[in-house]
């Protein structure tokens, strides 16, 4: 359970405070509500470009690294398909120079040619390190575009390829900056050892004058319901035969994401999932298999990804693995199995709410998803689901006729 | 205008005058925001000693009171890794495989207990310590007792798992030889120590196929059956984890054990050594030298130096390599404390087109900590990160956790928090000067590279295919 409180300045932007008064430290996190999603099919990766830029200064500071690591503070970011993220750490006594920090950036960053050129590098490195220089590192950009054919998730928020973020210009920088990093279009929430009264104060007083931007509304393509499995080969220099699936599923706020969910744990949470026990420890068919959901807000996938093990005959393994995962669909899952998805969701949640930090993400995240309740209302949705509604998502999801298939094979045959 | 802003760096800045945009600083859109706020510097980081106890057979748990739900993370740190082993490979096989097994337990069963109640177990090898890892809801820890128990003192190790655990891992091993970055940590470590040092031996498809199950058995009823562990229990600290403690790890007899016996580290012949890896568009550069122990009196204020230096994302190395130049997403240094032997090291994945440059830069960022003492601004801006990292190495039971299990893994005692931040407070750039003239040298440090194009044969570069 994480108490919070919310409020909303004029300008639109939202804020939301957690007191923890056993913590020195303050979160302060800022969720801006534009991804990858949001980018042109021409101009990939640039959210996640932008990302870096957000450090690279701002009107009235410099380097934003610098002071914030001189008021004790850490920070970091992340971009992902739906959001980008940005967090401080800092010891409470100065939160208020996260607010300065935040504030002056949210209100105008330093648009420099100098700063563009170093990112694009940056990133450019990003990119080799994450997705070229690695076996198997470009699996997700030809998944995405397996599986999505008009929804801007088929490309990966790295960006389609590197020439893309190359060719990222200072008049990109500027528009997406005023089209999306306005105060109506964020989320500030802040956790730790604070006070709420504190916390109001300095938002009103460093964000308040800010100006708000466009009201900022998403028309993106809907994916057209798949009607036919799909199905790639990729042969590469990788040492060993991978197989990935994926099928569509539902988006992150429908009613039926947590049956979903709880299906992927089913299958594979820990080391007790089915297909970890069957087809890895039992069968030998798979040296790694698991089952996952991105999660994604829009229409979202549900994965099975899997190493072939040394020397089995691919359809043979591929067969058993059909076969574990029709058998979802014709037969309900035991209320043991049920059993441990929900505890192992409790779990999950109390660790989760340990650190200031981890409380700050879920409050904004939760906000953006809808409403900042459901933070405390997810465990009891998780808590809710049966077993007859895992069979019946595993039903509509798990269709072979929906089902995408990746053979990412090793270009030489592997040797037993 | 905008090159006022940095340093005036223009020419680029100019062309911005061209485009059709507002200048930003006259934009209507931009609010006046209030001058910067005060700083208030840390002073003082106040850790509370975790509370020990002392099991009946003289087992000592630390425990660290303190979390707002029923939760628990309990770690029982046992003398068993690769110092303890007889054969290469086993301890860490021994650790990942005790969880598959136990007296009237499959692996399936010990999985399945473990999991239906929310909680998660895990057994991880390392170098000197293997750690048992328990987090789970208090309110389920009676009915975990037993597995628990049960792998501790019987694990039994089945004959399938074990051959499982040799066939996958063979699998794993190829696609991580694959990775420049995998392949310069371990062509480190065996630079420093040889390949026959526990430290320093690298596993491969051929070590993994020699284990059997007997020395896996053999191992754990040698070490986790029976050395003495120390514990580590952090969450809401209730009689119920006592008790849990007590039953699981306290009852049996558990002594003191000895390390095999295994010869002097046998660093490489050359300090410099470059592994062609073709296609790789990405090099994995390693600096790395053996440096004192935690318990030094020079560890401190050199821990201070090494922020300086690449410990943190204003450091010297990544201002210039990353920040200013582009030529890595990240580069760092830091050290590494194992019982019987501690190395520093800078690690990088850069671009294999300017792997050359970069090398030059770190050489050129450490003669400059030699050369030139570091400004006030600098070391003020260190003093206050490190103590707010401080603060929040200690903040909430899980974190406290993981800095006391470093405190004892270091051999140190409970006020060297206090320490470090007296150090943190009151080192001089005189000192710190002295320490990079001591242990900052480039006679004396391994360069190693894996990846390295093709042209830069063509350019001269000093490196020889290994």
């Amino acid at each position: 359970m994480i108490s919070y409180h919310q409020h909303t300045l004029t300008n639109g932007l939202r804020i939301l405070v957690h007191e923890d008064p056993t913590s020195p430290m303050a979160a302060v996190n800022v969720l801006y509500d534009v991804g990858a999603r949001d980018e042109e099919a021409g101009r990939t990766g640039f959210a996640h470009l932008f990302e870096h830029l957000m450090f690279g200064g701002s009107a009235g500071v410099p380097e934003f690294d610098t002071v914030l690591q001189r008021a004790g503070g850490n920070n970091n970011a992340y971009t992902t398909n739906d959001l980008t993220n940005y967090y401080d750490v800092l010891p409470a006594a100065n939160l208020e120079t996260a607010f300065w920090l935040e504030a002056d950036r949210m209100n105008l960053l330093d648009f420099s040619e100098r700063s563009l050129d170093v990112q694009r590098k940056v990133v450019c490195e990003e990119f080799k390190e994450h997705y070229i220089n690695q076996p198997y590192g470009d699996v997700w950009h030809k998944l995405r575009a397996l599986v999505y054919t008009v929804h801007p998730y088929r490309w990966p928020t790295i960006g389609l390829e590197l020439s893309h973020v190359e060719e990222a210009s200072l008049d990109d920088v500027r528009n997406f900056f005023y089209r999306f990093y306005r105060p109506n279009n964020a989320i500030l929430a802040v956790s730790g050892g604070v006070k709420t009264g504190q916390v109001l104060e300095l938002a009103q007083k460093w964000f308040g004058g800010i100006e708000q931007g466009a009201p900022n509304r998403r028309n993106l393509p809907e994916e057209p319901f798949q009607r036919g499995p799909r199905q790639l080969t990729v042969e590469a220099d990788v040492p060993v035969d991978m197989l990935y699936r994926a099928w569509p599923m539902c988006t992150r706020t429908h009613a039926d994401y947590h049956a979903t969910d709880l299906l992927s744990d089913t299958l594979s949470a820990g080391d007790s999932g089915r297909l970890h026990r069957r087809l890895v420890m039992e069968n030998e068919l798979f040296s790694d298999l698991e089952a996952y959901v991105t999660g994604s807000f829009d229409q979202g996938l549900f994965v099975v990804e899997g190493k072939f093990a040394e020397g089995v005959d691919r359809a043979e393994a591929e067969a058993a693995l059909d076969e574990e995962l029709q058998r979802m669909r014709r037969e309900p899952v035991s209320e043991e199995e049920v059993e441990k998805a929900r505890n192992q969701s409790e779990a999950y949640e109390a660790f989760g709410n340990v650190s200031v930090l981890g409380k700050a993400m879920k409050l904004a995240y939760y906000e953006l998803l809808g409403d900042a309740s459901l933070v405390n209302e997810e465990m009891e949705q998780y808590r809710r689901v049966t077993a007859a509604d895992i069979q019946r998502v595993a039903d509509e999801v798990l269709q072979p006729e929906r089902c995408n298939t990746l053979h990412y094979l090793a270009k030489e045959p592997v040797l037993s | 205008m905008m090159g006022f802003l940095k340093s005036p760096d223009t020419a680029l800045h100019t062309i911005e005058i061209l485009t059709p945009f507002p200048h930003p600083f006259q934009n209507a859109n931009m609010a006046q925001l209030p001058p910067a706020p005060d700083m208030h510097p840390i002073t003082d980081a106040h850790f509370v000693h975790p509370e020990k106890r002392v099991l009946s057979n003289g087992v000592p748990l630390y425990a660290i009171d303190g979390a707002a739900d029923d939760i628990l993370k309990l770690e029982a740190v046992f003398p068993a890794g690769r110092r303890y082993e007889t054969a290469p490979g086993v301890s860490a096989a021994a650790a990942k495989l005790m969880t598959e097994g136990a007296p009237g337990l499959n692996g399936s069963a010990i999985a399945e207990t473990v999991e239906r109640y929310g909680a998660s177990l895990k057994v991880r090898g390392g170098f000197d310590y293997t750690t048992l890892q328990l987090q789970g809801l208090n309110r389920f820890l009676d009915r975990l007792l037993p597995v628990v128990h049960g792998i501790v003192y019987e694990a039994s190790y089945p004959e399938k798992e074990c051959a499982n655990y040799v066939r996958n891992n063979r699998q794993k091993i190829k696609i991580r030889e694959q990775k420049v970055d995998y392949l310069a940590d371990n062509g480190m470590r065996e630079a420093l120590y040889g390949p026959q040092h526990p430290y320093g031996y690298k596993m491969t498809g051929e070590l993994f196929s020699s284990l059997t199950r007997q020395s896996f058995l053999d191992h754990h009823r040698r070490t986790i059956a029976q050395s003495q562990p120390f514990l580590i229990a952090a969450g809401r600290i209730t009689d119920q984890v006592l008790d849990f403690a007590e039953a699981a790890f306290g009852r049996a007899v558990r002594m003191p054990i000895a390390a095999t016996p295994y010869g002097a580290a046998q660093p490489a012949a050359t300090l410099n050594i470059h592994q062609f890896k073709l296609g790789s568009v990405q090099s994995a550069l390693r600096f790395a030298k053996p440096i004192m122990a935690k318990s030094h009196e020079d560890y401190r204020p050199f821990f201070v130096l090494n922020t300086i230096l690449g410990g943190y994302f204003g450091s010297r190395l990544m201002s210039n390599i990353r920040e200013d130049k582009g030529y890595t997403y990240g580069i760092y240094s830091g050290m590494t404390h194992l019982d019987d032997a501690s190395y520093f090291y800078i690690s990088a994945e850069v671009g294999s087109h300017v792997c050359q440059p970069a090398i030059t830069e770190v050489y050129a960022e450490m003669q400059r900590l030699r050369d030139i003492p570091v400004g006030d601004e600098e070391l003020d801006l260190v003093r206050n990160y490190l103590l707010g990292t401080i603060l929040g190495s200690i903040d909430g039971p899980f974190r406290t956790a993981d800095t006391v299990r470093g405190i004892l893994q270091g051999h140190l005692p409970m006020d060297y928090v206090q320490q470090l931040v007296d150090t943190i407070r009151t080192v001089t750039p005189v000192q710190l000067q002295a320490l990079a003239n001591r242990y900052l040298r480039q006679d004396d440090l391994l360069e190693l590279v894996v990846g390295w194009p093709e042209e830069a044969t063509v350019l001269g570069a000093n490196g020889v295919g290994v």
